[in-house]
């Protein structure tokens, strides 16, 4: 079993910052998909 | 290669030093100006500026069906020449792996199979074509049985089977698969004679194949490093048809390449395998394989057999997660535009990973070619590490100050992300053909966008973690 050594926090912390561009962009796909669903919905509903 | 310079070191040394014993070469520490990660977040700004003048600026297909022209004929005599070269080096590796010494770093094999043979032709490729086509020394012999074939048999002479459609480029998945496991997981990666075993194994199954399916068939879909180097010779200006050398539009011959069954596990394989290189050498992976050595171990391997499946199982979640990395793209793109599924769209964007898993070989590469690349001066004038000294080159060293440790992460990050820029334009490009409206392909392309700043990431996070170690 490893034991986390906060010492290594800051080389996890390094790493993460690798993952941060991938977010940002994970989270302007996921605004865009609920806009576009919104958009969606509210031409369903104009329609009907 | 890492670990074949180091070959013979036993897998429990491997297995203490997992993260230094294959390192690229000793080349002095980075000292860069901002830090590593940062770079991370620029390739990151680089691709999505490439992405919205690709939306803005790019709104025709350009790279399908771009034509191209003749610059001139190329006789005869050079594709025979360039045959029977690519036969020569075989036979000499061959023979070297053979009749050599077995101490890796004497003999020739090791280093021209994993630094001649697997990193140097892509770039060729993306420089001057399908450059190995012409060496294959596989193709090469194939071609020549054909003709005599013909000659003595004449009409009688049967047609080949028909290539299977459903095995597609399986095998040549499977090929690089192998190739890689034999790399990166198998303890006897840098014996000589082993490497030899294997040469010879790979080229009866190929002149096994062709006989049957022809070399035009059996080479476009089976050979997995003719398939690999074709695909990243297609990315090229320059390349030969109907033996005349013609110059098209760069990334172009691409788009006409027609995807099979097989052919994203193909690329999925060469870029998770590349992936895996880099990742084997990092601090994470020196953690995590001595527990997956010891749950091996309990289950009655032993220690060599277990760190090799360990290494075995390293390289599968790699080429899986590249998987499942293009999956969550394509199923992205699929939310778009209803009428689109996942049969037309994952193939039709396949290509887009070919100049991503060229990058990749560049930036992983680089510094074994820069450094271990010079020693094959040294060992062209001793191949059999027997002391002779043909072309007085054998008491050559490797010069290390040719490129600093700056200088190759330089090259590396400009690698990646010119490879996912160029990735992205062949995706744009292609989504403007599936959808037809400027609008969805651009809104398509979010999710690829997403799926090359993951992929460039991971590269240099891999790099850096390789650094580092």
């Amino acid at each position: 079993m490893t034991t986390p050594i906060p010492a290594h926090a800051g080389h996890w912390f390094a790493d993460l910052l690798y993952v941060v561009p991938v977010a940002i962009v994970v989270v302007f796909l996921g605004i865009d998909s609920l806009r576009q669903r919104k958009k969606a919905r509210d031409k369903q509903e104009k329609e009907t | 290669m890492r670990r074949a310079v180091v070959g013979a070191a036993s897998a429990s040394l491997l297995l203490l030093t997992p993260a230094t014993a294959s390192a690229h070469g000793i080349v002095g520490r980075q000292d860069l100006p901002i830090p590593v990660w940062l770079f991370g977040w620029g390739a990151a700004v680089v691709l999505v500026l490439s992405f919205v003048a690709l939306a803005t600026l790019w709104t025709e297909p350009r790279l399908e069906n771009a034509g191209d022209r003749v610059l001139f004929s190329v006789p005869l005599i050079a594709e025979v020449v360039a045959g029977a070269i690519g036969v020569g080096l075989f036979a000499l590796v061959v023979y070297a792996g053979l009749s050599g010494s077995q101490v890796p770093v004497d003999n020739i094999a090791p280093t021209a199979v994993y630094v001649a043979f697997w990193t140097i032709p892509p770039v060729l490729g993306l420089m001057f074509g399908d450059v190995f086509a012409a060496l294959s020394p596989w193709r090469a012999i194939g071609r020549a049985t054909g003709w005599v074939a013909k000659r003595l048999a004449g009409d009688s002479l049967p047609d080949p089977l028909a290539y299977p459609q459903r095995i597609g480029h399986w095998p040549a998945a499977a090929t690089i698969f192998a190739f890689t496991w034999v790399e990166l997981a198998y303890s006897e990666n840098s014996d000589p004679s082993t490497l030899a075993i294997l040469a010879l194994a790979y080229m009866a199954l190929q002149l096994v194949g062709m006989s049957l399916y022809g070399v035009q068939a059996w080479t476009a879909k089976a050979d997995g490093f003719g398939v690999l180097f074709g695909l990243y010779g297609r990315l090229s200006a320059i390349f030969v048809k109907d033996r005349r050398l013609r110059i098209r539009r760069l990334l172009s011959g691409i788009t006409s390449f027609r995807p099979g069954a097989g052919t994203i596990a193909l690329l999925c394989v060469a870029i998770g395998s590349t992936s895996f290189d880099g990742f084997s050498q990092g601090t994470l992976w020196a953690q995590i394989v001595p527990h997956l050595q010891s749950f091996f171990g309990d289950l009655g391997l032993n220690q060599r057999h277990a760190l090799e499946a360990a290494f075995t199982v390293g390289l599968t979640a790699l080429c899986l997660f590249v998987a499942l990395i293009y999956w969550l793209g394509v199923q992205g793109m699929k939310t778009v535009e209803s009428g689109h599924a996942w049969r037309e769209l994952a193939p039709a964007f396949v290509h887009s990973l070919v100049p991503i898993s060229l990058a990749y070989v560049v930036a992983h590469y680089f510094s074994l070619v820069a450094y271990q690349g010079q020693d094959l001066w040294r060992l062209a004038s001793d191949p059999l590490g027997d002391g002779s000294d043909i072309f007085g080159t054998a008491s050559r060293a490797i010069d290390y100050s040719v490129v600093g440790a700056n200088g190759i992460w330089y090259v590396q990050v400009g690698a990646l992300v010119a490879g996912h820029v160029l990735a992205l334009a062949l995706a744009h490009d292609r989504a403007l053909v599936v959808y037809q409206d400027g609008r969805a392909a651009t809104r398509s392309q979010y999710w690829m966008l997403a799926v090359m700043v993951g992929f460039t990431s991971l590269g240099l996070w891999l790099l850096s973690a390789t650094a580092q170690a």
